[in-house]
């Protein structure tokens, strides 16, 4: 809401500096976000919360200056025209149309508004278009009641219907634009077409032009739902649509068409032949009266404010005040809305005496009434905690994908829940994989030649049955140097599962499993499906070079993990518990084999269960393949470990454990001793 | 044989000298104490000599004996110093070192917030993104068809809403939803913090996402002031700004609380914007509407609530100028954090 100072000036005087009233206004609620230079005027652009549509006008402006400067406003009072002959006004949608005045001025001269209005509404940025139409806009910025001008000739048959329009019903509007109608639509028509768009603007033909004698002023009062629905579905709002739909007072109907029958009379001459004011909504019932006790005030701001001073700036603020003891009975102006309960009114008090002007203090929290599970609270953070140990930086990625993106990943999953109104195609689906989402951080380095990523997320998956959050980890690139070694080594999947594995050792959680075989998107013979408690979590590998390329990554090993993390959640371990560390010497003895078929995790079972309780570790020291092991064939080189908790074990004793474990593992996967 | 004693220190002491490595040293020790050296040759000699002769032949022997010992162990000491400072570590070399990684700039200015809460007594709630009509709108007193709901615009998914007839589900525009949620599963007091992603369809530029973040908190009891909310938030700027921080409270509109304020700072940290108040927060006292919606019988309970937008305090105090950096997630920026 634009307000120029010498407009407001007509009707107080605030004594104060244009930044003082900025201020002022603004710490009581009318922020005053640019104070800018128009001429010798001042404007302020002022912004008007939805809840006070009586602050988009001048005099309702005014009105706040009053109370919040303590000054008197000036009076004006509008000159009162009674109905004179009949206006043809036929309101067919009562629920639409509450108050509809028509006001049938003859004889006027269209011609230009006289400077010193002329400039005040140009000071807000209305253009002049004619004294007439002028004069309607002139009255709607200062009263908020919006009017509208018909060339009363132009109106077929002469007659005003207030109406739904019928579906198809055409109009062209004032801006030129023919727009089509339908049954949600509010119009004005006459015996024949819509006239204009009930609230929201006017039809071109039958607008006030320069040979126009004789005009027909509407000042109405249409449904707030009704015009912003029309407003939404026609994408078209106007100075009176936007007073409309927030809300405007019946009451100031016949006001606002007086006082613009009376400049019309003035300033553009004429002579009123009818006015007929129909009015179906019951206007003169005075609000409900809120009582306001001293103690209300105290218990919802934790400070007094002085009874006179309070009453004054009720007062002032148009409410009608009786005090009984230390409580105010209070009945709000008409066209005051939003003050319907004890809290609004103590808010009127508040803001008036300014929030900083109030007391300060600091709640005391005592026992809460709700318990926290800190290991489940914690369980993201710590999660995240030991990936940044681990070098890794967190990423943050919008949860909304394409379409198109989701099956680049080749994501075959529950169908993912689409928005109603994306605001592009990018952003169409809630995201049921975090994939598109890894690859889209790594292309976006990638193409500013970062080639060294190692990325995590906990971020959310969603799925018509729930949010589910969601670990996604993604290396691509070489370890970060070392000097000492010249090479760097990259990355692969097994540096994903060992970051993988420490991170949720971190946080407790044991007895991952990894199976061969995962999702589309990744290449094959280089992906694992992940376990937890014989339950699939998710899947970690190297992306396959077709995927990649569609998301124009090229040449490079991408590895990237998504683990679902309820699972995890729910299989915490309890707190560890202390073990004395073992007291008797361990030893080590190596066995360097060649397997062909044998699976690493089959190995490890069966030393494991081998190991008649004193082996104590089962380290692989390296893998080996190439041209000095059979074809088919791999070298492995594994550590045992054997140690005793209540002895020093002899060399006779462990090399003849070791052995009986070797000789098994021979026959068992067809190994042979390296 | 007669010795030249004195000549034989002059030589001990050039051959000494003369050797420019700890082997030409042993050469030189060989020559001279070896068993087959110098002094050992003039040990020999003693059994032959006589009378004066024979002690002054013993006294030279013992003198080069110790003066040879002497001035190799000095030699020695001084060669290998040498060897050592050769092979020395350059110990300007840079240091070996796994890098660290980061979190992200919006995780640690939720997690820092929300410390500072949780110090104060409070604890953390979390509630669903994707909510219902009744939540995002109708418990927080805001009507459907209104234009207090424009400043609410929201996404709506293609699901129909299983608790409300011919109604769709939607992504939360705010994380105020998780008010009223709190309230009905929990009797006060309770003070709780709601940290979340929210979302509305706003055009994206360099001040707008469509996907940020908020932090919802609430203070539920018997007595809780409008002196509380402006307590409770003076101390959160005061610990998260700094004490110089400057304050206000500017009276605002919320459906969902009454009084209602946003809250504006200015603070010198914030380069560039050195005299300007920044709005960082809005708040107010919860409304009886709203508890009504929770459950709460009438009058009994009185409450503070506030929100605030992640995004934008981090790019206040991190001089950061479009929203859209974090979504990026660019390395080089990622690292500065």
């Amino acid at each position: 809401m634009k307000l120029s100072l010498k407009w407001l000036s007509q009707y107080i005087d605030h004594g104060l500096s244009s930044e003082e009233l900025a201020n002022r206004m603004t710490m009581a609620g009318l922020e005053v976000e640019a104070v800018l230079p128009a001429g010798d005027d001042t404007v302020f652009e002022i912004e008007v919360t939805p809840n006070r549509p009586d602050c988009l006008n001048v005099l309702g402006l005014a009105r706040e200056v009053s109370a919040i400067t303590d000054r008197d406003l000036k009076a004006l009072p509008p000159k009162a025209h009674a109905d004179v002959a009949q206006v043809d006004i036929t309101i067919e949608d009562k629920e639409g149309c509450g108050r509809y005045l028509g006001t049938r001025v003859e004889g006027v001269n269209v011609g230009i508004l006289p400077a010193d209005k002329s400039r005040l509404l140009q000071a807000i940025g209305l253009k002049p278009i004619s004294n007439i139409v002028d004069i309607t806009n002139f009255v709607l910025f200062e009263f908020g009641q919006p009017l509208h001008a018909f060339d009363a000739d132009k109106l077929e048959g002469g007659r005003i219907i207030v109406r739904r329009a019928k579906k198809g019903e055409k109009i062209v509007t004032l801006d030129d634009i023919e727009r089509t109608l339908d049954e949600g639509i509010l119009v004005i028509a006459d015996a024949r077409k819509p006239v204009a768009i009930a609230g929201i603007m006017g039809g071109r033909d039958t607008a006030v032009t320069a040979g126009t004698r004789n005009i027909l002023l509407e000042s109405a009062y249409f449904d707030m739902g009704l015009v912003r629905r029309a407003s939404r579905k026609l994408g078209l709002t106007s100075d009176s649509c936007y007073r409309f739909e927030r809300g405007v007072d019946p009451a100031t109907v016949p006001t606002a068409a007086d006082r613009a029958t009376d400049l019309i009379l003035e300033l553009a001459g004429g002579r009123v032949t009818a006015r007929r004011d129909v009015c179906l909504r019951e206007v003169t019932a005075a609000r409900g009266v809120i009582e306001v006790a001293a103690r209300d005030i105290r218990q919802l701001l934790g400070t007094d404010i002085d009874p006179l001073r309070a009453r004054r700036i009720l007062e002032r603020l148009a409410c009608a005040v009786t005090v009984t003891g230390d409580t105010f009975s209070v009945q709000p102006p008409r066209n005051r809305n939003d003050l319907k309960i004890r809290e609004d009114i103590i808010e009127e008090l508040a803001r008036v005496v300014g929030f900083d002007n109030l007391a300060m203090s600091l709640p005391s929290v005592g026992a809460i009434n709700i318990t926290v599970d800190r290991e489940k609270e914690d369980f993201n953070g710590r999660l995240a905690t030991s990936f940044v140990a681990q070098g890794f930086h967190e990423i943050l990625t919008h949860a909304m994908i394409s379409r198109a993106a989701m099956e680049k990943t080749g994501y075959d999953g529950i169908a993912p829940m689409a928005l109603q109104n994306p605001m592009s195609a990018e952003q169409e689906l809630m995201r049921p994989t975090m994939l598109p989402s890894a690859l889209q951080a790594v292309a976006f380095n990638m193409n500013r030649g970062q080639k060294d990523l190692k990325f995590f997320e906990i971020g959310k998956r969603y799925l018509p049955a729930g949010e589910r959050w969601t670990l996604l980890m993604v290396m691509t690139g070489r370890h970060e140097g070392d000097w000492r070694r010249g090479k760097r080594d990259a990355f692969d999947l097994f540096d994903v599962k060992g970051a993988l594995e420490t991170a949720f050792a971190a946080v407790r959680v044991k007895g991952l499993e990894y199976r061969a075989g995962a999702a589309a998107a990744f290449e094959a013979g280089q992906a694992a499906g992940v376990f937890l408690k014989g339950q699939p979590i998710g899947s970690m590998g190297r992306i396959s070079d077709d995927v990649l390329g569609k998301f124009e990554i090229k040449k490079a090993g991408v590895y990237v993990a998504e683990i679902d993390l309820a699972p995890a959640l729910d299989a915490l371990t309890p707190q560890a518990k202390f073990a004395v560390p073992e007291e008797f010497p361990a030893m080590v003895r190596d066995v360097s084999l060649a397997v062909k078929a044998a699976r690493f995790e089959d190995i490890r079972a069966l030393c494991a269960a081998r190991g008649a309780g004193l082996l104590r570790k089962i380290e692989l020291v390296e893998e080996y393949r190439g041209d000095k092991i059979d074809k088919g064939s791999r070298g492995l080189v594994l550590s045992l470990t054997y140690q005793a908790g209540d002895r020093t074990l002899t060399e006779d004793a462990v090399n003849a454990l070791h052995e009986s474990i070797v000789k098994e593992l021979m026959e068992k996967f067809e190994a042979l001793r390296r | 044989m007669s010795w030249d004693i004195e000549k034989i220190k002059i030589d001990v002491a050039a051959d000494v000298n003369a050797a420019g490595a700890l082997d030409a040293l042993e050469a030189v020790r060989v020559k001279y104490l070896g068993k087959k050296g110098l002094v050992q040759e003039m040990y020999a000699g003693l059994a032959t000599a006589t009378g004066d002769e024979k002690r002054s032949l013993g006294k030279g022997a013992n003198d080069i004996k110790i003066l040879a010992d002497a001035l190799i162990t000095q030699r020695k000491a001084a060669l290998a110093a040498t060897v050592k400072r050769a092979q020395a570590l350059d110990v300007t070399m840079p240091g070996v070192a796994r890098d660290a990684g980061t979190r992200h700039l919006i995780t640690q200015t939720i997690e820092e917030i929300c410390d500072v809460f949780e110090r104060l007594g409070f604890v953390i709630q979390r509630g669903p993104e994707v909510e219902t009509e009744f939540y995002n709108f109708t418990a927080l007193n805001i009507p459907l068809d209104h234009p207090s709901r424009d400043s609410f615009d929201t996404f709506y998914l293609d699901e129909k809403d299983p608790t409300a007839v011919g109604r769709y589900l939607l992504l939360r525009s705010h994380t105020s939803p998780g008010q009223v949620r709190v309230m009905q599963n929990h009797k006060p007091p309770l003070a709780v913090i709601i940290p979340g992603k929210v979302y509305r369809p706003d055009a994206v530029d360099a001040s707008h996402a469509f996907m940020f973040h908020q932090i919802e908190g609430l203070l539920v009891d018997k007595h809780v002031t409008f002196a509380d909310l402006k307590g409770l938030l003076t101390a959160f700027c005061k610990k998260f700004f700094g004490d110089d921080v400057k304050m206000r409270f500017r009276p605002h509109f919320f459906p969902f609380t009454e009084p209602s304020a946003e809250v504006d700072i200015q603070s010198n940290i914030f380069k560039g914007r050195a005299g300007k108040w920044l709005e960082i927060l809005g708040c107010g006292m919860v409304h009886p509407a709203v508890f009504a919606h929770a459950g709460y019988p009438a009058g009994e309970y009185s409450g503070l609530a506030f929100g605030l937008g992640v995004e934008r305090i981090a790019m206040l105090r991190h001089g950061i100028g479009d929203i859209r950096t974090f979504t990026e997630n660019d390395l080089r920026v990622l690292k500065q954090f």
